[in-house]
Formats: structure tokens, sequence, C-alpha cells
């Protein structure tokens, strides 16, 4: 039952207070997890479960320019646990936040060295002869790079979700670096880094008045305890942004940016060239209408440029962080969730750990 | 949590549909957003801020100089000197993590 005028009013000073205060901070990434495999700043966690029915395990490869928090965001509202209740064993490989030691790490170091780590750990540390592969955002992109350059891996379904692919439909952020624009070291810093705060305005500047709107929807549900765990826990997510390693901010503007390698096909990368052509594997593509970030007609081109027979497209009408947080991604996930099942096996996954504790 | 009454269904009830604040707030912020939006992507915006951008780094670093040349003066570090002192520590990082990839390498040969 709704609260009358009067408990909303008491309820608004109270959660206003703590707001103000700064005491408002709803617990995130809570669902258990061990980590099973760290090389330098990559790292990769499995979620414990005691109903894994569905094989093979999934590994979720996390953007390089946020937290991964935003996957787990809170119990009834996190991606990973739906995930988990449908069966599913759950891994993610996600970052510690970048620093100066890592300024120098381009695509490759991701896409030929801790992405392909992380999957054979993932494989072993599951016992799983195939994994399911899921990219978020730019892990979509660092995802089809591995699937695409990598074809000795055992990745038997690739999902991409919101991955931006035509960069001339991705708006302001890519326009920006257009050429006779910004060059990349107009916005790299002395150490080497894009600082987080600037890739903070980069997403404020998608939807300038989006500040405004924010506080005075957040006035008019202050009084609202379950509205208000879920906003301030995605605002805090929006507003902690990481830095973004300066090597591959210079690869991200020359490869896919100006040259837009993706829509084209074709990412040179080390000696090779890699080809979206050459992913044979089952590919599905969620992309949102709504997403200011990622730009619908910027991941559409996709299923149109993987070489797989099987190649699916899934539009939703939610936005870049409601595909996998908040009310939007109820009605997306089980769609998501049931493309993978679709082309898995229900056979239990057993891990050497696993199989250590069950002898 | 809140719901709007719709003011369809409020008419086809025989009341008048309520306007609430919030509504009003809608109705200024959508056009002033789309304008804003419309603006912010126009090559003339982007141009400018691209210059901007550029000038404001520029007058940064000339900035930076001259407090750090003040700085040396009376024999104190300087903002560069602290992002030397942190590059170096990375250099290092790096070696480190070079050596210990060799090493793993060896060991899996």
């Amino acid at each position: 039952m709704s609260p009358n005028l009067v408990e909303r009013q008491v309820r608004r000073v109270r959660n206003g207070v703590a707001y103000l205060a700064g005491s408002a901070h709803p617990a995130v990434a809570q669902t258990p997890r061990d980590l099973v495999f760290t090389r330098d700043k990559a790292r990769l966690w499995r979620y414990r479960s005691d109903r894994r029915t569905v094989r093979p395990p999934l590994l979720i490869v996390h953007s390089l320019v946020s937290k991964s928090t935003i996957l787990d965001l809170l119990p009834g509202s996190s991606m990973i646990g739906f995930l988990l209740s449908e069966g599913f064993d759950v891994f993610l490989l996600d970052w510690v936040p970048a620093d100066a030691a890592d300024a120098q790490n381009t695509l490759e170091t991701y896409v030929d060295g801790y992405v392909p780590d992380a999957v054979r750990a993932a494989a072993d540390e599951a016992g799983a002869d195939e994994l399911t592969v899921i990219g978020y955002c730019f892990g979509a992109v660092l995802a089809l790079l591995l699937a695409a350059g990598h074809p000795e891996l055992p990745i038997r379904n690739l999902v991409a979700l919101t991955c931006p692919c035509d960069y001339r439909e991705m708006g302001f952020m890519s326009r920006m670096f257009m050429p006779g624009r910004l060059d990349p070291d107009d916005v790299i810093d002395d150490t080497g880094l894009v600082p987080a705060a600037v890739m903070d305005e980069g997403f404020q500047s998608l939807k300038p008045t989006d500040r405004v709107v924010q506080q005075v929807t957040l006035w008019e549900n202050l009084w609202n305890d379950r509205w208000l765990e879920g906003y301030l826990a995605i605002n805090r997510w929006a507003r902690d942004q990481v830095a973004f390693p300066g090597a591959t901010f210079r690869q991200t503007v020359d490869l896919l940016i100006r040259r837009n390698g993706l829509f084209e096909g074709v990412v040179p990368l080390g000696r090779r060239d890699v080809r979206l052509a050459d992913i044979a594997c089952p590919f599905l593509n969620v992309y949102c209408e709504q997403d200011t970030i990622v730009r619908a007609a910027s991941s559409k081109p996709l299923v149109g440029l993987v070489g797989s027979d099987d190649a699916t497209e899934l539009v939703l009408q939610s936005g870049h962080i409601g595909l996998v947080a908040g009310r939007q991604a109820k009605e997306a996930q089980p769609q998501i969730a049931e493309w993978i099942r679709a082309r898995s096996a229900g056979a239990p996954a057993r891990g050497p750990r696993e199989e250590e504790a069950a002898r | 949590m809140a719901t709007r009454r719709a003011p369809a269904d409020a008419e086809a009830d025989g009341h008048l549909p309520s306007v609430s604040w919030r509504d009003v707030f809608d109705a200024v912020e959508r056009p002033v957003s789309a304008g804003a939006e419309a603006w912010m992507q126009s090559d003339a915006f982007m141009d400018a801020l691209a210059l901007t951008w550029k000038l404001e780094r520029r007058a940064l670093h000339a900035v930076h100089g001259a407090v750090g040349t003040w700085l040396a003066l009376w024999g104190l570090p300087s903002r560069a000197d602290v992002k030397d002192a942190v590059n170096q520590v990375a250099a290092l990082e790096r070696q480190v993590r070079e050596l210990s990839e060799e090493l793993r390498r060896s060991r899996a040969e």
C-alpha cells in the first residue's frame, strides 16, 4: 500500500538527510564468489552455486571503462544472480582499475593475453571443454576480437551485449575524435591514462540535462526506500568511472573510430588481421533501442558481419544499463538465457575442486 | 512506487486530468534536452569544444610548468616530479610483469 502524504514527507526528510550525509550507500555485488585466476589487473571470479545444471559455463567479459558491480548490483536486480538462478555456472572476468603500470596495455594485451588466459582458466576450473562467452559494452568488443582472432579457443557460443560496431553511429564521443578535432593524446594524462574524470565527462555529455533530471527524479521518489536503494546503487556506479589505458585508447581511436574497423569487418591486431567473418560459433547480438551510450544503429550491423550460420539479433526496448540492472532487465535477461540454454547441454558442471570435494 | 494516473483514463472516468509538478517539469525539460542534444551534436559545437579543450590543456601545462619552476627554486618537488616518480614505478612494475610472464612460459615449456 502506498504511504499517505504525511508519511511520504517524513520518509523524504529522513532519506534526504541520509543522502546528504552520504550514509545511504547500498551494499552492491553481494553474490558469493571465489577468485579463481588473477594476472596483473585481470581477475577471474567464479560465482558459488549449488544448482549448476547447464553446461557449458558462462564467461562474462566486462568492459574496461566501468566497474563490474553493475552486473551484480543488488539482490533481486543482478544479472549474475539471475543467470545463477537459471542453473548456469557463471564466471566473470573483470579488471582492477588501470593505473600507470597499465598505460601501455594495448588491445593485444587483452585480446591475445588476459582474455584467452581467463578462458583457459575458466574451462580448467569448471572441468569444461567449452565455454559460452558473453561480452558487455567494450567487453563485447574484446570478446568479438577474441572469438575472431583465436579460433583455437573452446568458445561454444558468443553473446555481445550492447557492443559498439559502426562507430560513425556512436555520436558525440566518437565524433569528437574524428580527424581535425581531438587526438587521443589530447585526453591522455602524464601517466599515460585517460583519466576517470574525462571518461565521466564524456558520458555526461551524451545527455546534457541528465544530471538535472536525475535530481528532480530523486526528489520525486525520495520517500520510496526501495526505489532510492536502486537509484543510489546505479548512480554511484555510473559516477564511479575508471581510467582507461592510453595505448588501448590510441588504438580504439585509430582502428575502431577513425578506420571503423569492426564495421569494415577487419581489425589489424599484432601482426595479423582479425576478421569478424572468422567467427563461426553461434552468435547473439543484443542491443537496446533506448541506449544513449552505444546506439542501436551502431550495434545493429554485427549480425551481418560474423561468419556464423547461427547469428541472431535481439533488440530490446531498454537502455544501456537497463539491459543488465533494473526493471527492464527482468524482461531482457530471460530471453538471453533462453538463447544460450537452447545452445547448451544439460549435464551438470563439475570442476576439479568439486571433483576433489566429491571424492 | 507511486503510479501516475494516465490523463486518458481520468477523462474516461469523468474526471479532469490532474497535472502534477513533474508533468510540468517534463514538458519543459524534453524540448530543452532535445535542443541541447542537437546543439551538442552539431559540427560547430564539436569543433569549438575541441579547440577549447586543446587551449585549456596548453594553458594548464603552462601553469604547471611555471608553478614547477617556482617550486624548484625552493627545492620542492613539483607535479611533474611526482608524475616522473609514478611513471618510474610503473615502468618497474611492467618489467616485473614481463619477467613473471617469461618465467611462467619457461615453466610451462
